[in-house]
């Protein structure tokens, strides 16, 4: 029984960060209508970041979380300005050409460091330990700080001007352009905060993984599976959903083995798209939603 | 002393320089230098390019220092010993290619090699040429010596077999830890080790309380660690191919607190895991085949002259290039010429050498013998920690 309390409390605090992974790949799907492959990179880029500027720099890691957030939505930027034309005229071809950022991003950092995962210490050094449960406070703060970062992004879709064109945007592109909203720049908007938060996963998560400029694709699929579970377009189902995916692959390393935690992830993935539209047209309202 | 007698002696003086510059040094007619002096060329096939290219230039330095030494002492007579290096890229037919090159310029005696994939396709390639002495630097496989059909196929480096019997039986006969969780990489390599554990803890000493496979992607081994924290393991046997991945394991498990025996398979200890786990691999515990503090004339020797040109201490890859060169030149010393390769190669065979590791030997496949170190991180160095006996 204390090893499943210590599993579940890990799956929770791994599954928040999940979720703010996801949760900029959920808006990006849903605001844009398209997938970007280098979800996975912003976030080594986020870890690449807190590692430069505490490791390399010396200075605070907290500045470091600065940086992470800023790169990668810079980078989002610039990726949706090039981008902008090719998406007005084909969409599959923003897919090949996110994927190609996600190849030269990954290949950047390996050349940088000569393929070696980087250590990063720990913001705070030291493990919070409450009864059988043991986590490291590094944990705890990835796992806070993701919480905070998606109930603040959750507050700002619902109630800010920017968030409401945005669900507008979502909803109908080109009646949000009638009634005087500028697309490209939600657009943009969309891009960077996306670029964000799997940046500020990135930061959080380094003390703990090591930077690894290989990191990107398990992250981009363990995004794409929380993405799909908690319902794409909606931050609040990236929350339940990496909570549950968390949790999962913890009580299942603890009950089967680690080799089998991956597997379990991508049945519930099928699971979840054999089973959700028969469920939502027997009980739900089908809604169009960002938050 | 009468002028006959000194012509005599100046006659045979020259007899015996026209000898000596009969012998090829591996090649028909070979190339003589301004002083005279024959030049005995020895192919070095490493990689030098590709995902192993720290290995190969690592074996190259520690053969060049040995070659620089030989040349410098004049300890091969009438020779000087020149390295024509060949890059394998790692690759099998990279290397195949690499040795055609050279063997197509007469160099019969080739060593290096640092990749069993290689290595096997090397031989393959020299099994055709039976005057050839290939001499295996750092490659563990023991495919290309059992299966030769001469007795030409030298190996220096330990097999993954008898590190994993100085290392396991070490762990179970002297460490002692009680209980040991086992972690191992999702590869051929992590099932081989796995296997290797198996077969010599069998008798529940230590007894292994958790065993697990991971996928060498995955980055957060935290579920995992909690479940070795459970286990109530007071040892824990990492098995990977990379430092990176013990590093970050051991990294996790310091910032949980876990408090456990550190222990992982052979091949790994070297500064590029001290730089990646930092404190937290302290602590750890494996087998190797060198250190540079082993006390005797020829480590010595080796540790002065490598310091003194790379102004760091040798490591176990540059000391197997240099002792490489060095027993390949004893023999042919011995021998008393590099022509007669067989002549080499039974030299090689017969005799009981010295070399930087110590007093060494070859067993009837051509596999040197020596003592297993054990080697630990204290502070952030690599030290010397025990020995196994061969």
């Amino acid at each position: 029984m204390n090893a499943i309390l210590d599993q579940l409390a890990n799956g929770v605090a791994t599954g928040l960060v999940y979720a703010l992974v996801a949760a900029g790949l959920s808006l990006l799907f849903k605001g844009l209508d398209t997938v970007n492959f280098a979800h996975g990179e912003f976030y080594v880029l986020g870890g690449v970041a807190t590692f430069v500027v505490s490791v390399q720099l010396h200075l605070s890691p907290w500045l470091g979380l600065v940086l992470a957030m800023a790169v990668p939505a810079v980078i989002a930027i610039v990726m949706h300005a090039v981008l902008g034309g090719i998406l007005a005229k084909n969409p599959l071809n923003v897919l090949l050409a996110t994927f190609a950022v996600s190849l030269i991003v990954s290949n950047l950092v390996s050349f940088a460091y000569a393929g070696v995962p980087q250590p990063v210490p720990a913001f705070v050094d030291g493990a919070l330990t409450l009864g059988p449960v043991v986590l490291t406070y590094q944990r705890l703060i990835a796992a806070a700080g993701s919480l905070v970062a998606v109930v603040a992004l959750v507050v700002w879709l619902r109630r800010s001007r920017t968030g409401r064109s945005l669900r507008a945007v979502a909803d109908n592109r080109e009646g949000a352009r009638i009634i005087g909203i500028d697309t490209r720049k939600v657009d943009r908007i969309v891009f960077a905060v996306s670029g964000v938060t799997a940046g500020l996963a990135g930061g959080f998560m380094a003390p703990v993984t090591q930077v690894s400029p290989f990191a990107g694709l398990p992250v981009m699929v363990t995004a794409f599976v929380v993405v799909v579970i908690g319902g794409v377009g909606s931050v609040v189902g990236a929350l339940v959903g990496g909570i549950v995916l968390g949790v999962v692959e913890a009580l299942t390393v603890a009950l089967a083995g680690v080799q089998w935690s991956p597997l379990v992830g991508y049945v519930l993935l099928l699971v979840v798209l054999l089973f959700r539209g028969p469920i939502e047209q027997l009980l739900l309202r089908r809604r169009r939603v960002i938050a | 002393m009468g002028a006959r007698w000194r012509a005599g002696i100046g006659l045979g003086v020259i007899a015996a320089a026209m000898a000596l510059a009969g012998c090829s040094g591996g090649t028909e007619g070979a190339p003589t230098d301004s002083a005279g002096t024959q030049v005995l060329k020895i192919g070095f096939i490493t990689p030098l390019t590709g995902p192993s290219a720290s290995t190969g230039i690592d074996a190259l330095d520690g053969a060049q220092t040995a070659v620089d030494i030989w040349n410098e002492q004049g300890l091969l007579p009438g020779y000087k010993v020149e390295l024509v290096t060949e890059d394998d890229a790692g690759t099998p037919e990279t290397g195949a290619i690499a040795y055609q090159k050279l063997h197509d310029q007469g160099i019969d005696i080739i060593t290096g090699t640092m990749n069993s994939s290689v290595a096997i396709a090397v031989a393959n390639a020299v099994s055709a040429d039976p005057d050839v002495l290939y001499f295996i630097s750092g490659a563990q496989s023991q495919v290309p010596l059992d299966e030769q059909t001469g007795d030409m196929i030298f190996g220096l480096t330990h097999t993954n077999q008898m590190y994993a019997d100085a290392n396991l039986g070490w762990i179970k006969d002297v460490a002692k830890p009680a209980k040991v969780a086992v972690l191992a990489e999702n590869s051929d390599f992590g099932v081989a080790e796995t296997a290797q554990i198996e077969s010599h803890w069998t008798d529940g000493q230590p007894k292994i309380v958790m065993k697990e496979t991971f996928d060498r992607s995955l980055t957060d081994f935290s579920s995992l660690l909690s479940k070795v924290r459970d286990s109530g393991a007071d040892g824990l046997y990492v098995a990977a191919a990379s430092t990176a991945i013990p590093a970050a394991i051991f990294t996790q498990a310091d910032q949980l607190g876990l408090d456990v025996r550190k222990f992982i398979n052979a091949g790994l200890m070297s500064p590029a895991l001290v730089e990646a786990g930092g404190k937290a691999v302290d602590g750890i515990t494996s087998a190797d085949i060198y250190h540079y503090s082993l006390d005797n004339p020829d480590n010595k020797t080796f540790v002065d002259a490598f310091k003194k040109k790379h102004d760091k201490t040798p490591s176990a890859l540059n000391s197997l290039g240099y002792d490489s060169m060095g027993l390949i030149l004893g023999a042919v010393k011995e021998a008393g010429s590099p022509d007669d390769t067989h002549a080499v190669a039974k030299a090689l065979r017969s005799g009981t050498w010295t070399s930087t590791r110590g007093e060494l030997t070859f067993d009837d496949t051509g596999r040197a013998l020596t003592d297993t170190l054990i080697i630990g991180i204290e502070n952030g160095e690599l030290t010397l920690v025990d020995t196994v006996k061969r």
